[in-house]
């Protein structure tokens, strides 16, 4: 009885684990994400003029949510390790086309890692800012499931400038 | 075209599968049901947020080591945000296929508007701030306070009685200084039609950038414009901040100080201001104050999972037991309808349609108001004073008007 039961759980778990990946491979459609500027220092300049994302070939009018894979070793405020960070969202539009800017909240929160006061303000005395380096991000159509990829790359903060 | 790398990936995972045998915990058949809180841990509400989410966390622990109900006990999942809706999609997005995930608790309505489109398309239930536009739009959104315009309405109703108690003529003057977002506009929705039908000249509101560290010159206008009564809102220290200017300007002495549910807290702004707040009023839809550091339940989860003093608890902690205790009525009523199997967000909404006029509490909030036509924690608030360093209560639960329905929302 014990061994049916192991045996057929086990024959399930296997057909599961087939139809989901013949599925996923199937399904998977190619999306297109670019990122501008795709080379950044984390300077106030990105509240004025977020990173913009831009993508194509979702299925239109569906939810994009676009995520930084954060790499291993790489330590974000809230977030625990294996998850990706939320960086925006936005819509598809009929042509399954979207394009969305990064928010102040996402920007400070994640690329800044700024703490806050009590009084609701950024405290950039507790800001440990994202490490230079190149991150993977993803924009995600939530009803397809297409991804479009594209890499950002983080620059070392620029020199102080001379007094 | 499958790649011949590409079957053989498969194929590996399959030998892999069946050599592995069953998961971990699948002859046992675990049963759990799940509940998302979008909170912010580390982020700008984090203060209330937090006491927030350790209620319900603690609640749900308690229910599960009283082994649940009908063998079914309660995933509590709480990510932190931020306060940050692109993080919340990306949560949601993470778990939003959970088996017996049936409600998701988003700590800003901001949070709930974004991933709603997703709610309904999951058919799960979300609960959100004290927006009305819920309750006039009703929706698989659940309201987890009493509305914020139906709570100033009940204050607008104190204030009456106040005027008359201090043998004043004519009608009273009452003002609102709150933070310059939707949240601090929502009063008025509905709240302003509500003054114009009892008879209280409201002025305009005097909204300040949250953040804001003297409010001297919206407080002075207010004064100017005679105002009797000054409603605050915000997160504490946020009111107590206010009044505290308010103190310092002269203010305190000629008019009354009156916040809405998160205002200043015996674990924060009474703590540090006790003597600028003295005598401020404070309305509530759950147990704060000396209440809430007397409430048998709540005192005795606080100690044992939080492992602290009762004189470091923060009346959120309670609006978070709310939500579980709510969260498990509900449960309890899906799974004797239609037991675990069809135990999901469907089920749950419909379960929430049956709460209404239950005490679900143990008296931290009024009766429950849930049903196919309310979409109302409950109708009911509580007025507490700010009296000696202590918040302590000044009136039973009494109900608070619809204030919501005087409203036209678009």
């Amino acid at each position: 009885m014990n061994t049916y039961r192991k045996t057929s759980g086990s024959i399930f778990l296997a057909m599961a684990v087939l139809a989901l990946a013949l599925g996923g491979y199937v399904n998977a459609q190619a999306a297109d994400l670019q990122i501008a500027p795709d080379q950044a220092a984390i300077t106030p300049a990105l509240l004025k003029a977020p990173i913009v994302f831009k993508g194509s070939g979702f299925t239109p009018k569906e939810i994009i949510v676009v995520e930084m894979v954060i790499p291993k070793g790489v330590q974000v405020k809230g977030v625990q390790e294996g998850e990706n960070v939320g960086l925006a969202n936005g819509n598809a539009d009929e042509a399954g086309k979207f394009e969305t800017k990064m928010g102040a909240m996402a920007t400070l929160n994640t690329l800044f890692q700024v703490g806050w006061t009590p009084l609701i303000k950024p405290d950039f005395s507790k800001a440990s800012p994202l490490p230079p380096g190149q991150y993977e991000i993803l924009a995600t159509g939530v009803e397809s499931d297409s991804v479009g990829k594209a890499m950002l790359t983080i620059l070392p903060p620029p020199p102080p400038e001379k007094k | 075209m499958m790649t011949k790398k590409g079957l053989a990936l498969i194929l590996g995972v399959l030998m892999l599968a069946l050599v592995a045998g069953p998961l971990p915990g699948y002859a046992e058949e675990a049963k759990e049901a799940y509940y998302l809180s979008l909170s912010d841990f580390t982020g700008p509400i984090a203060g209330l947020a937090l006491a927030g989410s350790q209620g319900e966390e603690d609640y749900f622990k308690y229910f599960n080591d009283q082994g649940g109900y009908k063998g079914v006990t309660v995933k509590y999942i709480g990510v932190d945000t931020r306060y940050d809706v692109a993080r919340a999609l990306s949560a949601y997005k993470r778990y939003r296929k959970t088996p017996h995930l049936l409600l998701v608790n988003t700590i800003s309505t901001g949070l709930g508007k974004a991933i709603y489109p997703l709610i309904v398309r999951d058919k799960l239930i979300n609960l959100t701030p004290g927006d009305g536009e819920f309750q006039a739009k009703l929706s698989r959104t659940f309201i987890y306070s009493t509305p914020y315009q139906d709570g100033f309405a009940a204050t607008l109703d104190w204030v009456l009685e106040d005027w008359k108690k201090k043998g004043k003529s004519g009608a009273p003057v009452v003002g609102l200084i709150s933070w310059d977002n939707p949240y601090g506009r929502e009063p008025y929705r509905g709240g302003k039609e509500y003054a114009e039908k009892i008879g209280i000249k409201l002025l305009d509101p005097e909204l300040f950038p949250p953040g804001s560290l003297k409010h001297d010159v919206w407080l002075n206008r207010l004064a100017k414009n005679g105002a009797n009564y000054v409603y605050v809102g915000g997160v504490d220290p946020t009111q107590t901040n206010v009044i505290r200017d308010a103190y310092a300007l002269g203010l305190t002495k000629d008019i009354q100080f009156m916040t809405d549910y998160w205002g200043p807290d015996m674990g924060v702004g009474v703590k540090d201001h006790p003597k600028e707040l003295e005598g401020s009023i404070i309305v509530n839809c759950f147990i704060r104050g000396t209440d809430a550091r007397s409430h048998p339940l709540g005192t005795k989860l606080w100690q044992q999972y939080r492992k602290k003093s009762v004189d470091e608890m923060v009346s959120a902690y309670y609006i978070g037991l709310s939500h579980a205790m709510h969260y498990v009525a509900g449960m309890k009523i899906a799974l004797d309808a239609g037991g675990f199997e069809k135990l999901d967000g469907d089920a749950m909404y419909q379960a929430y349609q049956q709460l209404h006029g239950k005490e679900l509490t143990q008296g931290i909030t009024g009766k429950t108001d849930y049903s196919p036509t309310s979409r109302r924690m409950s109708r009911y608030v509580k007025f507490y004073q700010v009296t000696g360093g202590k918040v302590v209560p000044v009136t039973d639960w009494r109900m608070a008007p619809d204030a919501v329905s005087l409203h036209k929302f678009e």
